[in-house]
């Protein structure tokens, strides 16, 4: 019996034992994180335009003083504003010298004014400044002190990047200046210069109360935070700070003594020695901002921006505002979107647009570039199989699969159920192009393709005509004629090949639907006329490419040996990618890729977009394509594909043309209606939407190109692909 | 007093084994009965009953039948192949030789060694251009494209050979290692040669153990599949596509009616063998009256 006993009190111990030990590994491991939950803080905030508030226009430059007002140059116009932090104006100060000024409080709040003159020649080169210094005493506001700066002067060199960017006071009356070439120049009170930081290049400086010096410094990837002695001028400490952490503004709080940042949207607040202790506001979640130029935060939380939206620069104050979470708890709609990459934030701008029109509608942007293509393919089957997944697929996406499976709403039914969208506003031979056996499962917001820059004095020289609706054949024909007559082999059709995948699209790819019958499943790659494109490939890719230069090194602002080469394969993103491109022959015709022998398929590219069938909200998920199809949307796509949007297209077209001209970079080729007019008529013969990411591509990309640079026959490498493909058929 | 006891173990123990089971559960047994039910239905949302269409569907199949082929005739072959090299390299290292213990060390390794890591290596054995072909070459025999022509089961089964040829010679060992050598030497006595000595004490005792690395081989002939997607991806020669590509691909295209149709069929097929192999094993074992 005792026996029995002992065991049972040492396995109810043990048992006690392991379930305290598991507890407190659970307890020790959770980390303390002392960051508020981000998405929580973000919510508190509430965005206000100061624009709109007080009056003012293009606002140039802010400043926030010990009380929480802040003070406000513009470009235009000669009055400084100082605001409280209600929004009211407080005070002005003007003259008409005060435009485009730079401004800073120091630490008993009078306020030093540096307004900078300089003028730009016809080719945008800058030959003088002219800088003043003028110390607004609050408790003296008729006796302004004011200082003439030295007039910088150069007959010869651009000195642009000699101009302040940013300026702040210490507590002694120094003047530190931030110039544009990332130069820091220390002046005392009576503007003598008595030092200059040239070694790294700042991109922003902030003071702290013990008349330190805080300077960011920023270079490709990460960014250093440096805290120099102003003494002696050397650097106390620095703290490094990478990718996503990397911040590039920083601010100091007099007051609070803490030092904020901005780090890829999202405001930062930093303990004494640099570490990122709170996030504060993600304001990409708020506001649709393309650049912002500074930042403030005052002693009680409010955080002012200094940002360009559009053409303008606008200021905005967020507040926190505590109704705010009480609201939010309240049913509200929110649509789900996934994109794979959301370049120069084209999405999340339209996102925040939409939210604006839409009060009620919470507008979630998912962007996965993190993670590669197969995880983001993997991440959304497994969701849209479960029966949830977003309510928007955007970017690229296995469309053949889902559209089979029927996880996608048929976009024509929402045209027809909606007056309002009328098709003839877009390109319709491009939204026609991504129908799957005629149904429209995916829209397009984008595209661009592939085509020729092609060396224009050659083909005449050797008088070979060819149109926008040439074959590959003539392609052929055409690298024959180019050494016809001589015995050596002066020229060459193509630079040699490295990019095989875009002459795969263009010889094999476009005419897919010949080769293969969906229908009855069966496929025809061991064909003579497969056989014989493969063996036109192989000798093309061997015999008719130039040695001297390969696909890769081109580079359109070098001086590239391309004078004996006809064509050139290149990615047209837009119409203003002619500016460069245009720069590869001085004589120069574009053309496409070559269309589909047998199916007259020319192939594009874009970014698609589907609505889930899951989606609770198939409406208002309809409402948010046809902003992306807007033209205020469209536009912001100018700059690395081409429109859906007719009259988007039209206008920017237009608007680019001029603004070359303005910008004057030198290293530009100026591109003509004509040219522009030839893009066009390209654009409108493509008519197939081309997805690369298709198992039946990867496989025949893989077997053509391991065809070409083996010895391998080519009816062996048809069998093969014809045997990989009846596989993949029957299954 | 006995029986309360053992209650409050019963109890204790279920207690303890409430994890596992909970896990088992979840991880397997669930989505086990969940596939036989997801088998009924032609697509895997919003499907509709369709009874057995699938199976009778996937019978007819050229693909699954071509891959039940090859995935018979693989197994049909290596898994012998490799018995009787396993059997054979045990009583082997059974014997009095030098550096047995190394080599034995050596047998093992394959099994270790990461799998993407041996690739490399493999490729670069079967490549058109790779040391084979070049061995041939020193011959005057004819280079042969390995993964992409017929012979390319045969790279299949050296792959699968070279690494589980290690795990049967352990298994085999122990075997071997557990037969009384007074039988041995009872033999001797009565005048039996080591031919004799083999046929009539070794294998007979090797029995239970012979069955296990049958079974053993068996399964490790179905894992083959990771070498082969990784030296020929997911659409290889005809002649090696075997069931998990089927498998795979048609998960990759979201068609899962057909994945875990396939993967029923496998189940009952190697259920059943497995179940025949142990009322053989059962029957030798009662007559030899072990």
């Amino acid at each position: 019996m005792k026996v029995y006993d002992v065991d049972n009190k040492k396995s109810k111990l043990l048992i006690s034992f392991v379930f305290i030990f598991m507890f407190v590994l659970y307890g020790c491991t959770s980390s303390g994180n002392p960051a508020m939950n981000e998405d929580e803080s973000t919510l508190l905030y509430e965005a206000i335009s100061i624009n709109q508030e007080a009056g003012i226009d293009n606002v140039y430059a802010m400043s926030l003083n010990s009380n929480n007002q802040l003070a406000i140059s513009q470009y235009d116009s000669g009055s400084i504003l100082l605001i409280d932090k209600e929004g009211k104006t407080i005070d002005k100060y003007e003259s008409p010298t005060y435009n485009k000024s730079l401004l800073a409080f120091n630490n008993t709040d009078s306020l030093y004014i540096i307004p900078q003159s300089y003028t730009m020649d016809d080719n945008g080169q800058v030959h003088s400044i002219q800088r003043q210094l003028i110390v607004a005493d609050k408790d003296n506001p008729t006796g302004a002190r004011s200082m003439p700066f030295k007039v910088l002067e150069s007959t010869k060199e651009d000195i642009k990047n000699e101009i302040f960017k940013k300026m702040m006071i210490d507590s002694k009356g120094n003047i530190y200046a931030l110039k544009l070439n990332g130069e820091i120049e220390i002046y005392d009170e009576n503007l003598n210069k008595i030092k200059v930081l040239g070694e790294k290049q700042y991109k922003d400086i902030a003071i702290d109360e013990k008349d330190n010096l805080i300077a960011l410094c920023l270079d490709s990837e990460k960014s250093t935070i440096e805290y120099i002695d102003t003494k002696n001028y050397k650097t106390k400490w620095e703290k490094e700070y990478q990718y996503s952490q990397a911040p590039n503004l920083i601010f100091y709080n007099l007051n609070n003594k803490t030092l904020y940042g901005l780090a890829n949207g999202v405001i930062i607040q930093y303990d004494s020695e640099g570490n990122p202790v709170k996030e504060l506001l993600d304001y990409i979640k708020l506001s649709a901002l393309t650049m912002v130029y500074d930042m403030a935060v005052d002693s009680e939380g409010q955080i002012y921006i200094l940002a360009e939206s559009g053409d303008r620069s606008v200021l905005l104050k967020y507040m926190k505002n505590e109704n705010k979470i009480a609201n939010s708890e309240t049913e509200e709609k929110k649509l789900v979107v996934y994109v794979y990459n959301d370049l120069l934030s084209v999405y999340s701008n339209a996102a925040r647009k939409f939210e604006s029109l839409h009060k009620d509608i919470k507008v979630e942007l998912k962007i996965h570039q993190d993670i590669g293509y197969f995880e983001y393919a993997k991440m959304l089957n497994t969701e849209m199989l479960t029966g949830k997944g977003p309510d928007i697929i955007g970017s690229f996406y296995p469309l053949k699969e889902y559209a089979e499976k029927g996880l996608l709403v048929n976009l024509d039914e929402m045209i027809e159920k909606d007056k309002s969208f009328d098709i003839n506003d877009y390109y319709e031979n491009i939204i026609d192009g991504c129908r799957q056996e005629g149904k429209l499962y995916a829209m397009p917001v984008n595209y661009y393709f592939h085509g020729f820059i092609v060396n224009d004095k050659l083909m005449k020289e050797k008088n070979i005509t060819i149109d926008n609706d040439y074959t590959f054949d003539e392609l052929y024909d055409a690298a024959q004629k180019l050494n016809s007559g001589s015995s050596s082999k002066e020229y060459y059709i193509f630079p040699q090949i490295k990019y095989d995948r875009q002459h795969f699209e263009y010889i094999f790819y476009n005419d897919i639907e010949h080769y293969i019958d969906w229908e009855k499943k069966t496929a025809k790659f061991d064909s003579e006329e497969f056989i014989n494109l493969l063996r036109k490939y192989k000798e093309l890719r061997q015999n008719y490419t130039s040695p001297n230069i390969n696909e890769g090194d081109i580079n359109p602002n070098k001086n590239n040996p391309v004078d004996n080469i006809l064509m050139i394969s290149v990615p047209i993103q837009g119409y203003d990618s002619i500016g460069i491109l245009g720069k590869l022959y001085s004589d120069f015709k574009v053309l496409p890729h070559p269309k589909g022998e047998h199916t007259g398929h020319r192939l594009y590219k874009s970014d698609i977009v589907s609505i889930n069938k899951n989606s609770r909200y198939k409406d208002e998920t309809w409402e948010f394509i046809k902003l992306l199809l807007s033209q205020e949307v469209q536009s912001n796509f100018y700059e690395y594909s081409f429109l859906l949007n007719k009259n988007a297209d039209k206008e920017m077209n237009g608007y680019y043309l001029e603004m070359q001209h303005k910008i004057k970079n030198p290293d530009n080729y100026f591109y003509t209606p004509s040219d522009i007019q030839q893009l066009k008529d390209i654009v409108q013969s493509l008519n197939k939407l081309c997805i690369d990411t298709d198992a039946i591509y990867l496989l025949l990309e893989e077997e053509i190109y391991y065809y070409v640079t083996s010895d391998r026959s080519a009816e062996e490498a048809a069998k093969i692909i014809q045997n990989k493909v009846e596989l993949y058929l029957n299954e | 007093m006995f029986s309360l006891f053992r209650k409050k173990e019963n109890i204790m123990a279920l207690i303890l084994l409430a994890p596992s089971v909970m896990g088992l559960l979840v991880f397997y047994i669930i989505p086990f009965i969940w596939m036989i039910i997801y088998s009924f239905f032609d697509s895997p949302i919003n499907g509709n009953f369709v009874g057995f269409q699938n199976y009778i569907d996937l019978l007819n199949n050229d693909a699954y039948k071509q891959a039940v082929k090859n995935t018979a005739i693989f197994t049909g072959i290596s898994v012998p192949l490799i018995v009787v090299i396993s059997l054979l390299l045990s009583l082997l290292l059974n014997s009095k030789i030098h550096f047995s213990h190394s080599f034995r060390t050596a047998f093992i390794v394959p099994l270790v060694v990461p799998v993407a890591s041996v690739i490399i290596f493999f490729e670069l054995l079967f490549d058109y251009r790779g040391f084979l072909n070049s061995f041939f070459k020193l011959f005057d025999i004819a280079p042969i494209d390995w993964l992409n022509s017929s012979y390319a089961m045969i790279a299949v089964i050296i792959i699968y050979i070279w690494k589980n040829v290690g795990y049967n010679i352990v298994l085999f060992l122990a075997g071997l290692q557990a037969i009384p050598r007074e039988y041995y030497e009872a033999a001797s006595i009565d005048g039996a040669g080591p031919v004799a000595k083999f046929f009539n004490i070794t294998l007979v005792y090797l029995m239970p153990t012979t069955f296990f690395v049958i079974i053993i081989s068996i399964i490790n002939s179905f894992k083959v599949f990771r070498e082969v997607y990784l030296l020929a991806g997911d659409y290889p020669h005809q002649s090696i596509y075997m069931l998990q590509h089927y498998m795979n691909n048609a998960f990759r295209k979201l068609d899962y009616h057909k994945l875990v149709t396939a993967a029923i069929l496998m189940t009952l097929v190697i259920y059943i063998f497995v179940f025949i192999l142990f009322k053989v094993q059962k029957r030798i074992n009662d007559a030899i009256g072990n």
